[in-house]
């Protein structure tokens, strides 16, 4: 027991927690990456230019992937041991993954693949 | 020239086209970068050679002996070192290698042998002298002691060793000839008592060297491993000192590292060529050539391999999930677990050799500019020869594994983890990829001798050369020979192959890729492949002693392999930071282009490649790398995370990428299943993210923790590994295994299905050589004072 918490909840939602971390730094190298080195005024420009602005969308992806995880694992948790206390917990780190999820979805809509299609193709 | 490159193509080896290095005009091409970038490389690979050299020497001159007999204290015989031998073949044959581990080295469902032995024997001699501290410290004293006579070759067992020797014997008789299939293996698995008695001399060898001190040493042979209180083994203070010293190198290298970015940073990595334009041309202008149409096969066997390297996958993990049914169905009694592994693993190298080389015989004729008669059928006979090995070696080890085949038989046994495959099918294999470096041979010839033996032809070819090169190394570890030795020749391969030789093929195909697109210049992808081999051998030769601080190699192997695969992550945060900015050479050509690109999903995938090494490389090797980190990790969960996050996510990315390549000009542009590559895209990545961080790395840092406080013995019983929490990490990661499967795998089926379908439009040979013009793949127009 960690205060009134098991030690597997505290666990299970701090390894959440930490998935929600990672998540949040790999979106923010994704607005690195999806910015071309060296380009001043250009990187305000909304879309940058292919590949980066997939490359961005790559990494915000997989973020977003994270966010779900994170949410899964204090899922089974609590229904393996529906206890009160680590429903608690569990709606906390739930709430913050929501948060997180919405946020971060929310960026990868924002975030186009920005591939050039030509006209002159049907797809 | 290249006739229709646009005006103004200026004198000098600076301004030539990217679309190929052409043929036919008979001159001499100098080097195209300074001759420094040679001398560096060279000297790096050198100095790393030499070194392994002298490690190969102490291998063989400082591995710990194989008693010529074993003795009880009055003398009476246990085994022999034949018996050693011998049950080393047995231990191999039966597949054990892919279910449990020996010395850390193996599969992960079943113990480690030689820690089970180990505890075992000492929980045995304690019980035997009455258990109490004086009966412990009496225990840690007899294990520790060596009384290994090195004149007569005779090594003696104590009354209690000798008992315990006896009392296991008994205990693996009755392990081995379990009925009931629950732990994985198969029914009955060795029954024959002679080899019984031998396996269980080699894993009290194993035992043996593991407790015993190296004469002149307070350390067992291997370096006190595994931690084991009752035989007082704990990190040593080598394992210790280097971890820290290792650290200090990771970080003094990754600083110097980014002073030397700062510094030079202009002039290093991918950059997109500037001043020029480029029309890419679409894929159904592209004319192939007959072995470039053939590799449509090759692609579509990588696709299938591939596909049923994952179903395998699935039932070894299901196994894990719930070791006594596969869904009702006893399937342990046709396919058990170790036969699965077995083939998961051999199934992985196969399908991404297979990709690489089809990938290699696409590329070959646009960088020669043309296909000579022949090479169609030669394509046929390799793609024949690799389909035979596979199903061959498949077989083979099917058959051991299920106790039909004689232990070591050439044609039938071999079963080393990674190097499964009988020995004939490794000579096999070697044999087609040495046909493979001839059919690159025969393509580059001309190119080769027009060219400076320092250009990106010749390290192409190199390159390639050294894929069969270092996999025959593979032959050196004989399934009888001292296991120490057998290791040692084993990690040239695994290690060599991916974290050297494979990694620096890789850059100069992706160079190649890239020139031939017209988007970066020669010099410039030349001066990134000399940048790999420099930073690659830097640490990854030496650093395949990383795999081996355990394994009864004298100190020195630990030392070196702590201190250069701490190097080793170097380049793979440089490359990560370089792969970020080659995404930047697209950019450009993009807008100036009049057609569309083509290669949309290849170079995402290559985005993936440049995350994976990063993560599942960088992060998630170096977690392990550290000595006082494998002390405890060494076969659990964390190296299984690592090992699926750089495989998968590295050079399965990677064949993927050189698939989709290859495809988008076999398959018409009409056809091009564009919604798919990007399904298949999502689902592997996000289904790889799932599998390492919902159960890979969760589970790893759990047994880790359980490795430190309950003990090695304990974090690798199988009531630990079958434990509620374990069991719920396993069924976590079903959706990503799922999706990868469905989502990544299928639609890359169907995509590779339409590849064979149309395979491409040909192109008319010459009426008089009988060769076929390679295709170019862009036009690149150069302004007149191209630099
Ligand atoms: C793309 C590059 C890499 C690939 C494909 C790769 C692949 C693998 C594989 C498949 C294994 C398991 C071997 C076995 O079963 O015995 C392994 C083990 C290991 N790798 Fe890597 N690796 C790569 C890079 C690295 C790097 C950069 C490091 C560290 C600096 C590293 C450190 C280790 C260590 C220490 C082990 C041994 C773990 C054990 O035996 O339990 N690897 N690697
Ligand atoms: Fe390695």
């Amino acid at each position: 027991m960690i205060g009134p918490f098991t030690a597997e909840a505290v666990l299970v939602d701090g390894y959440a927690a930490g998935l929600l971390v990672v998540a949040r730094a790999l979106d923010r190298l994704a607005g690195r990456v999806a910015r071309p080195p060296g380009s001043g005024e250009e990187s305000r420009l909304e879309t940058p230019p292919w590949p980066h602005s997939e490359a961005g969308r790559f990494h915000r992806g997989i973020a977003l992937a994270l966010v779900v995880m994170a949410a899964t694992l204090v899922i089974a948790e609590v229904v393996r041991r529906p206890d009160r206390t680590g429903i608690a917990l569990a709606a906390a780190t739930l709430a913050a993954a929501a948060v997180t999820g919405r946020r971060l979805a929310g960026r990868l809509r924002a975030t186009p693949a920005g591939f050039p299609e030509p006209e002159c193709q049907d797809k | 020239m290249i006739p229709g490159t646009g005006p103004g193509t200026g004198p000098g080896p600076g301004a030539r086209t990217g679309t190929g290095t052409g043929t036919g005009t008979g001159t001499h091409r100098g080097l195209l970068v300074s001759r420094r970038w040679i001398q560096a490389a060279l000297l790096v690979a050198v100095f790393g050679f030499f070194v392994m050299g002298l490690l190969a020497v102490r291998t063989y001159t400082a591995h710990p002996p194989v008693p010529r007999l074993v003795a009880d204290d009055a003398g009476r015989p246990l085994f022999t070192g034949r018996d050693v031998a011998e049950g080393q073949r047995v231990f191999l044959a039966a597949g054990l290698m892919q279910y449990g581990s020996v010395l850390g080295h193996g599969g992960y469902l079943g113990p480690d042998y030689t820690a089970d032995y180990l505890r075992r024997a000492a929980a045995f001699a304690l019980r035997a002298h009455g258990g109490g501290d004086g009966a412990r410290e009496q225990v840690r004293q007899e294990f520790r002691a060596n009384r290994y006579d090195p004149r007569s070759g005779v090594l003696t067992y104590t009354r209690a060793q000798a008992d315990a020797f006896a009392a296991l014997t008994e205990h693996y008789r009755a392990y081995f000839a379990d009925p009931r299939t629950d732990r994985g293996l198969r029914p009955r698995a060795i029954t024959d008592p002679a080899r019984i008695h031998r396996l269980t001399a080699f894993l009290s060898w194993t035992a043996w060297i593991a407790s015993a001190e190296r004469p002149g040493e307070t350390y067992s042979y291997t370096n006190d491993w595994p931690a084991e209180p009752l035989v007082g083994n704990t990190p040593t203070a080598d394992t210790v000192v280097w971890s820290v010293v290792s650290l200090i190198a990771l970080l003094a290298g990754i600083g110097a590292l980014f002073g030397a970015v700062g510094r030079w940073g202009g002039h290093l990595g991918w950059r997109g060529r500037q001043a020029a334009s480029v029309d890419f041309r679409s894929p159904d202008e592209v004319a192939l050539t007959p072995a470039q149409r053939a590799t449509a096969y090759f692609f579509l066997v990588v696709v299938l391999l591939f596909l049923a390297q994952t179903l395998l996958g699935g039932a070894t993990e299901h196994y894990r999930a719930d070791l006594a049914s596969f869904f009702g169905l006893n399937l342990a009694e046709l396919l058990p677990f170790n036969l699965a592994r077995t083939w998961h693993l051999q199934l992985s190298l196969f399908w991404v050799v297979a990709a690489f080389l089809g990938a290699g015989v696409f590329l070959a004729p646009l960088m020669a500019g043309r296909e000579p008669r022949g090479q169609k059928a030669l394509a046929w006979t390799l793609l024949a020869a690799l389909a035979v090995v596979a199903c061959g070696s498949l077989i083979a080890e099917g058959l051991s594994i299920h106790g039909l085949v004689a232990p070591g038989n050439f044609w039938g046994s071999q079963q080393f983890e990674w190097l499964d495959l009988p020995r004939v099918w490794q000579i096999l294999l070697t044999g087609g990829m040495t046909l493979w470096a001839v059919m690159m041979w025969r393509v580059l010839r001309t190119t080769l001798r027009s060219d400076s033996r320092g250009n990106l032809p010749s390290m192409f070819f190199l390159s390639g050369l050294a894929i069969p090169g270092v996999y025959a190394v593979g032959l050196l570890a004989r399934p009888g020979d001292v296991f120490t030795v057998t290791d040692f020749w084993r990690f040239w391969v695994v290690h060599l192959w991916v974290e050297d030789f494979l990694e620096l093929f890789t850059t100069v195909m992706v160079a190649y890729m890239f020139v031939q697109l017209g988007v970066v210049r020669e010099r410039v992808a030349l001066v990134v492949v000399y940048l790999d081999v420099i930073l690659y051998s830097a640490g990854g030769v030496i650093g395949t002693m990383h795999h081996v601080y355990f394994s009864g190699e004298p100190v020195e192997h630990l030392a070196l392999g702590a201190f250069f695969s701490a190097m080793e992550v170097v380049p793979l945060t440089f490359l990560t930071v370089e792969a970020w900015s080659f995404v930047r050479l697209g950019a450009r050509q993009q807008a100036e282009s009049r057609t569309p690109f083509p290669h949309r999903w290849a170079v995402m995938f290559l985005v993936a490649v440049g995350f994976w090494n990063f993560l599942g490389a960088g992060v998630f090797g170096f977690l392990i790398n550290l000595p006082v980190v494998s002390y405890y990790e060494i076969g659990t969960g964390l190296t299984a995370n690592h090992a699926h996050a750089s495989m998968m996510g590295v050079y399965g990315m990677l064949a993927v990428a050189f698939c989709l390549f290859a495809l988008r000009y076999l398959i018409p542009s009409s056809r091009w299943p564009d919604k798919w590559a990007k399904v298949s895209f999502w689902s592997l990545n996000v289904g790889l993210a799932w599998m390492c961080f919902a159960t890979l790395l969760p589970l790893g840092l759990m047994q880790l923790y359980e490795a430190v406080s309950a003990g090695y013995f304990e974090a690798r019983s199988l009531a630990y590994l079958t434990g509620r929490a374990v069991t719920m990490l396993e069924w976590l990661r079903l959706p990503g295994d799922l999706l990868f499967i469905v989502g990544g795998v299928l639609p890359l089926c169907w995509i590779a299905w339409l590849g064979v379908r149309h395979r491409g439009r040909e192109a008319a040979p010459d009426p008089v050589t009988g060769a076929t013009p390679a295709p170019r793949l862009s036009d690149v127009r150069e302004p007149v004072d191209a630099s």
